[in-house]
């Protein structure tokens, strides 16, 4: 997993590229954390250049939502493209967390 | 000086021709503390030796006359595999050349003649200290290997029995072929069948979130659960409600299920299911293929989830195919795109001598795979006789 973070008025958004699996389970809660000391309370994760997910990916998502809305934020997943498109779709993801 | 008295149940083998030199390395290792000695002169007794007790440690003189250390040292790595330990060369300063081929012939370390005492007890204590924890590795590693290979037939024996089946094509004329692999001994996947009521058959596949350890646990409290509580018969998305309700409560933070599952009127030639972030199964007919898609999220992560269920006709002649994630995913992704899972079941179904479905995508996987799966393989085809 590669990401980007940035942060802006209105949200923190991280972009992420390449896959998202049960490997990069450290690193992406590491990006959270540091999105979370953002200080914003929008946090976005942009979806469009990344490639492929796994099951571990998909929670990986849902503990961040979690924790994100215990601090009183939210989490929006952005823009996700094909393949990790129709794995969110499936499971059904928008039911739990933003997903645009 | 270090001491080997902690290591006085390992055995050392010196062999060296010269008898004084022999005396002395073996002088300097009982001092230090070990007690299980063998020092002989003789260089093709050692080769004896090495294949018949158990030698925890080899000292070869580098040059002695009939065979020397290194053919030695050679010929006990491609001769004697039982033997798996360290052989150290005694060598000389200035024999540069030889001191670098000693590797090659499968040395694992050099010691310079005349031994300085500190720097022989130093590598003796460390070569078996390694060679100690590499064999503790090891066994861990093969017991480990024995209790997943064990844990993996536990698993499987979740999965319905040949008898039941038999006896469901018999009496109800429904015909199951499967296909249940997985990708790490353990997996996530389970299957089942089971007749809630008379003239009634439910069928559901399900995929726990990973595929290791803590996915395979899941199946068996999820399979636990089951036998409790879905003998008797409701709407398939009354019991995804109630089974989202008890996941809920039960996984930890991140992790989820999958499900599908669905309800046959044998009667009635009616199928009604519901489905919880599962890939929608495929019924086929002679009128052709058309998944089975009813909306709902993932299981175990919500217990406020309301799912919809849909049903179809499922008469005599006609299939259900379910499967989980590998079978379009990873290296079989090209099965995940728009439609080419139906095109390719219509290939495999238009040639008669094909045989099994289920075993023909089985195989797909594991070649594009190279045999080595990257997830949970389930298929099952579901045939109304």
């Amino acid at each position: 997993m590669q990401y980007t973070l940035r942060s802006g008025s209105e949200e923190t958004v991280s972009a992420l590229a390449e896959s998202l699996t049960f490997d990069d389970q450290s690193r992406f809660s590491e990006m959270i954390e540091k999105m979370a000391g953002s200080g914003g309370k929008n946090f976005v994760l942009d979806l469009s250049n990344l490639k492929s997910i796994d099951s571990g990916g998909l929670g990986m998502f849902l503990i961040a939502n979690d924790q994100i809305k215990e601090g009183g934020g939210a989490l929006t997943l952005r823009n996700a493209q094909g393949y990790v498109k129709k794995v969110i779709d499936v499971a059904g993801i928008g039911q739990f967390l933003t997903v645009e | 000086m270090g001491t080997l008295s902690h290591l006085d149940d390992k055995t050392i083998l010196i062999v060296d021709d010269c008898s004084v030199s022999l005396c002395h390395a073996e002088a300097i290792l009982r001092r230090a503390g070990l007690t299980n000695i063998v020092a002989i002169q003789d260089g093709m007794r050692a080769l004896e030796l090495v294949g018949e007790c158990g030698i925890d440690l080899i000292i070869l003189d580098l040059l002695m006359p009939k065979l020397s250390g290194l053919e030695i040292c050679r010929l006990i790595r491609e001769t004697s595999p039982q033997y798996d330990g360290p052989i150290l060369i005694v060598t000389g300063l200035q024999d540069h050349e030889r001191r670098v081929q000693a590797f090659d012939h499968g040395a694992s370390d050099l010691v310079v003649k005349p031994f300085n005492v500190v720097e022989l007890v130093a590598r003796v204590r460390v070569h078996l200290e390694n060679h100690s924890n590499l064999r503790r590795l090891r066994r861990y590693r093969s017991n480990l290997q024995k209790e997943l290979s064990i844990a993996s037939d536990m698993q499987k024996a979740l999965l319905p029995k040949k008898p039941y089946l038999d006896d469901l094509r018999e009496r109800l004329r429904i015909e199951i072929d499967s296909v249940y692999e997985q990708s790490n001994q353990l997996g996530g996947d389970l299957w089942g069948i089971w007749q809630p009521s008379d003239g009634k058959v439910g069928l559901f596949i399900c995929d726990f979130s990973g595929h290791g350890v803590s996915a395979c646990i899941n199946t068996f409290r999820f399979q636990s659960y089951l036998e409790d509580n879905l003998l008797s018969f409701d709407a398939p998305e009354v019991v995804l409600a109630r089974i989202n309700g008890f996941l809920t409560s039960r996984l930890e933070r991140g992790q989820y299920a999958t499900m599908w599952l669905g309800f046959v009127d044998l009667e009635r030639n009616l199928l009604t299911f519901a489905n919880a972030g599962s890939h929608a199964p495929l019924k086929m007919t002679v009128d052709g293929i058309e998944p089975l898609v009813a909306e709902g999220p993932i299981l175990g992560v919500s217990d406020e989830i309301r799912f919809a269920s849909a049903d179809t006709s499922l008469r005599h002649g006609d299939s259900l195919f379910l499967f989980s994630d590998a079978l379009i995913e990873g290296p079989m992704a090209h099965l995940g795109v728009e439609g080419a899972l139906e095109r390719k079941l219509v290939e495999i179904r238009g040639d008669p001598a094909a045989g099994s479905m289920v075993e023909q995508l089985a195989n797909e996987c594991r070649l594009a795979s190279s045999g080595r799966l990257s997830d949970d393989l389930t298929l099952i085809e579901l045939k109304r006789l």
